[in-house]
């Protein structure tokens, strides 16, 4: 079932590459729905934004809270995965934002949009940047480094146990290795709109490598110096 | 590799906040301990096995594989 169910989803995308190259008719209508995607991409950042906020504001609004036994536990468990959640929605807000600014320069659209995605751009990197500074509210009893320190992120590496470090290996690796495909599908995806619209991807698909070697390179050279 | 640790916590009356505190780690850390997703390093082995005043191996228990 399982090898048909893959079959299946094989040939459809084959069907469909096929039918583009063959057909060479196929565009997507990026620049009739550009106004479009700003508003929306525009909305949903706002919307992470306050998202994000209201976490943060719920976090330290609990760790004010006395707990003590199993409450404290799943005190700490709550505020760990809503602390995540913030740090994920602020993130994907941001980057909502920059490619709503990417989409309203490169189309040439209204000046008040791309004035709006800009404000927005703004706002979302204030909220991106607040996650750090409740990390307190987390980790009350954690002698945790500023985050305006100097080198920051390696010293909160350093601050961390061997659990933690543990989950963050775990997580680093696993998102290393998607990224490491993403970009790969990335490119065979650039290539087919390359050839299926005839409007060239070859930049991107340089930018990409580049990128793909990078990051391989960086890791190599990382684990065979130890 | 199993653990006592969640039996030992109920036994003395400490939340995973307090053991972690007490044993200088994370919740986190002591949350994988008890779910036997992480093997802990000797020095919080023996934190841990100060705190519940038993010995190690009779907190983290190998099976035969495991050694």
């Amino acid at each position: 079932m399982k090898v048909l169910k893959q079959l299946g989803i094989g040939a459809l995308i084959g069907g469909f590459f096929g039918y583009v190259l063959v057909g060479g008719s196929f565009t997507l209508p990026t620049y009739d729905i550009s106004t479009e995607l700003m508003v929306i991409f525009t909305i949903f950042a706002f919307f992470l934004c306050i998202f994000s906020l209201a976490g943060l504001t719920a976090i330290k609004k609990k760790a004010a809270q006395t707990l003590s036994g199993d409450e404290e536990d799943l005190r700490d468990e709550w505020s760990y995965k809503k602390y995540s959640d913030v740090s994920l929605a602020s993130t994907t807000a941001l980057v909502l934002s920059i490619a709503t600014v990417c989409i309203g320069i490169i189309t040439e659209a209204l000046i008040p949009l791309v004035i709006v995605s800009l404000v927005s751009t703004i706002f979302s990197v204030i909220v991106s940047l607040m996650p750090s500074k409740y990390m307190r509210y987390v980790y009350p009893d954690r002698n945790l480094p500023n985050p305006n320190d100097k080198n920051y992120m390696s010293k909160l590496l350093e601050a961390s146990d061997e659990g933690e470090r543990h989950i963050m290996l775990n997580g680093l690796y696993s998102v290393y290795n998607l990224t490491s495909l993403l970009l790969l599908l990335a490119i065979v995806l650039f290539m087919f709109y390359s050839v299926a619209t005839g409007e060239s991807q070859l930049f991107s698909i340089l930018v990409i490598s580049l990128i793909l070697i990078s990051i391989n390179t960086q890791y190599i050279f990382k684990i065979r110096s130890k | 590799m199993r653990t006592r640790i969640k039996e030992l916590r109920a036994r003395d009356q400490l939340n995973q906040t307090e053991l972690a505190k007490r044993a200088k780690v994370s919740r986190q850390t002591i949350s994988l301990i008890e779910r036997e997703e992480l093997v802990p390093s000797l020095i919080i082995a023996v934190r841990i096995s100060k705190i519940f005043n038993e010995p190690i191996d009779n907190i983290f228990i190998f099976e035969e594989d495991d050694l």
